[in-house]
C-alpha cells in the first residue's frame, strides 16, 4: 500500500515525536518530586534523603545565618552561600550517594541518595543545579 | 602566655558581672544583642587580617559573616517592634570588654595572637550562651524577641565547638 506523500510525512513525524515522547518518559519512569531539606538548628533536616533519579532535594535555610551546601569529596554540587531564609534546588539525575556538608559550618553534614546505586564511586553526574529564592 | 590569658579572662569576667546582676528590659536586651555580636565581628576582623594560620582565618571569617547576619535580624526586628535599643550597663560592659580586646590584640603577633583570639573566642561564647540561657532570653517580654533570642543559640553553640577545637589545635 502506497500512502499519498503528505500522509506518509505526517506518519513519519509522528513517528519521531512518538519514538521521542517514549525515550523521555523511560529515563523518567516515575513522576519527579520534590524533597525538602530544613536547614534548622544548624542542622540539615533529614539528615539523608533517599530519592529517584529525576527529583529534585530542596534546601531551605531557616537559621540566622547563611549556610552552603556543598558535595564532599569534589565538590561535585556546591550552592554558594544560601542566606537565611532562601533556598537552593537540586536536580538529581544520576544515581549515586553524594555525601555533604557546609562549608561555612564542617559540623553540618547530610546525603543525598539517588536510587538505582550500583557503584557510587562512577557516579560523576551531578545533575542540573537550579538558582535558589525565597521561600 | 600567662598573662595574655589572664587579660582575656578579667575582660570575661567583668562581662560576666553585668550579666549576672542584669534584668533587662527588651530595649536593653536589643542593645545587649546589638553590642555582644558588633564585638565578635570586629575581633573577627582583626583575626582575619592579621593572623597567618587557614583554619584560624577561616573561624574569623565565619565570626564575621555570622554575627553580621544575626545582628540585621535583630536589628530588623527591632525595628519591625518599634523598639529603640537603649544601651546598659551590659552593653557597655560588652563594649568596653570587646576595645581591651582589640587593643591587647593589636599588641600580639604569630601564634601568641591566634591563641589569645581563639582563648577569647572560647571564653566570649560560653558567656553569650550562659548569658541567653540564664539573663536575655528568661527576661525577654516580646514572643517574637525571644524566639529571636533562642534561635541563635544553635549558632553560639557551633561556634563554641570550632573555637574549642582550634584552642586545642592550638597548643
Amino acid at each position: 500500500m502506497k500512502w499519498p506523500q503528505p500522509v506518509g510525512s505526517l506518519i513519519l513525524v509522528l513517528l519521531v515525536v512518538t519514538l521521542g515522547f517514549g525515550t523521555t518518559l523511560q529515563r523518567r519512569s516515575h513522576a519527579s518530586r520534590v524533597y525538602v531539606v530544613m536547614i534548622e538548628n544548624m542542622k540539615f533536616t533529614p539528615a539523608v534523603v533517599t530519592i529517584s533519579p529525576g527529583d529534585t532535594v530542596e534546601f531551605k535555610n531557616a537559621d540566622l545565618v547563611p549556610h552552603n551546601v556543598t558535595e564532599r569529596k569534589a565538590k561535585l554540587f556546591d550552592s554558594g552561600m544560601i542566606s537565611p531564609n532562601m533556598n537552593w534546588k537540586y536536580l538529581a539525575e544520576q544515581p549515586g550517594k553524594f555525601g555533604y556538608h557546609c562549608i561555612y559550618h564542617p559540623d553540618m553534614t547530610g546525603s543525598i541518595i539517588v536510587g538505582n546505586v550500583t557503584d557510587p564511586t562512577t557516579s560523576r553526574d551531578v545533575g542540573n543545579l537550579e538558582v535558589g529564592g525565597e521561600f | 602566655m600567662k598573662n595574655i590569658h589572664c587579660l582575656a579572662i578579667t575582660a570575661i569576667a567583668a562581662v560576666s558581672f553585668a550579666f549576672a546582676h542584669a534584668q533587662p528590659n527588651d530595649a536593653q536586651i536589643a542593645a545587649i544583642v546589638v553590642a555582644a555580636n558588633q564585638v565578635d565581628i570586629d575581633a573577627g576582623h582583626l583575626a582575619a587580617g592579621k593572623t597567618s594560620d587557614s583554619a584560624v582565618k577561616k573561624f574569623a571569617d565565619m565570626m564575621v559573616t555570622d554575627h553580621t547576619s544575626v545582628n540585621q535580624s535583630a536589628v530588623a526586628l527591632v525595628t519591625r517592634l518599634k523598639v529603640t535599643p537603649e544601651a546598659n550597663d551590659t552593653s557597655k560592659s560588652l563594649e568596653d570588654g570587646g576595645e581591651k580586646n582589640l587593643a591587647h590584640l593589636r599588641t600580639l603577633s604569630g601564634v601568641d595572637f591566634d591563641r589569645a583570639y581563639v582563648d577569647h573566642e572560647v571564653a566570649y561564647h560560653e558567656q553569650v550562651i550562659a548569658a541567653l540561657d540564664n539573663t536575655l532570653i528568661p527576661n525577654a517580654q516580646n514572643a517574637e524577641l525571644k524566639a529571636l533570642l533562642v534561635k541563635v543559640r544553635p549558632a553560639f553553640v557551633q561556634h563554641l565547638g570550632h573555637a574549642k577545637r582550634l584552642q586545642a589545635a592550638l597548643k
